[in-house]
């Protein structure tokens, strides 16, 4: 059975993805910072008759000791064997850019890009072991043009597209072991 | 005018996920949705400028009294 471990998975895309992957036979490893919030995905797995294929475990991407240790119980329960990521948790800050304290913008930032990085650090070597794996960032088109005043925009597209270029420069040293 | 920006069914984003997943030779990058596509087509044929003016209009930045 195929295995994919996606981040973010209490609402939203990630919710949804899970549903969807499970549906189609995928094992499915879901994660999220606070596991309090797993009842709309429980009942979501629920209603489409498929909760035995996803793990819920927690997962905070901005701090490294949390990301390890899901890493490590994930593949303690494959055996080992990952076949994809989806990296798909994130965050925005509302308000005109002069408005914004800077401690929200490095919220962002710590989870949109650097989180990003992080968990792919963690899980390359298990991909590199296997000599396969798939990593898939969700970004937004519009990353460099964003409205100013909307509520959920400004700083989310800009962060969005940091994963997307390093994904650019990632690929020739990835590409080369999975 | 109020202007209303109105999003996409978000369970289009993830079948896409789960296809691009499945996919056998996935590409690079997958836009999803007519607006991305239309994007990421018009990305490098046209003046990125004029690319720029287009999204903002779409966006209503021309509207946007700071």
């Amino acid at each position: 059975m195929r295995t994919v471990l996606i981040t973010g998975t209490s609402s939203g895309f990630g919710l949804l993805s899970t549903v969807e992957l499970a549906r189609r036979g995928w094992r499915v490893f879901a994660t999220m910072r606070d596991l309090d919030r797993k009842g709309p995905l429980l009942a979501a797995l629920d209603a489409a008759g498929v909760r035995n294929a996803v793990a819920i475990g927690r997962l905070d991407v901005t701090e490294p000791a949390s990301v390890r240790e899901a890493f490590a119980a994930m593949l303690l329960a494959t055996g080992g064997r990952l076949d994809a990521v989806v990296h798909n948790a994130g965050v925005a800050a509302g308000g005109a850019f002069e408005d914004l304290p800077d401690e929200d913008v490095r919220r962002v930032l710590e989870t949109n890009f650097f989180g990003v990085l992080d968990l792919t650090r963690a899980l390359l070597p298990a991909f590199r072991a296997q000599r396969a794996g798939r990593i898939q960032c969700r970004a937004r088109q519009r990353s460099s043009a964003t409205r100013p005043t909307r509520s959920t925009a400004p700083r989310s597209g800009r962060s969005r597209a940091g994963p997307r270029r390093s994904a650019t420069s990632l690929v020739p040293s990835a590409s080369r072991w999975c | 005018m109020q202007y209303v920006f109105r999003a996409g069914d978000a369970q289009v984003v993830a079948v896409a996920i789960a296809d691009v997943l499945e996919a056998q030779q996935p590409a690079f990058r997958d836009p999803v949705a007519r607006i991305a596509r239309t994007a990421h087509f018009l990305r490098g044929k046209v003046p990125s400028a004029l690319l720029r003016r287009i999204v903002g209009r779409y966006l209503g930045l021309d509207r946007v009294r700071l």
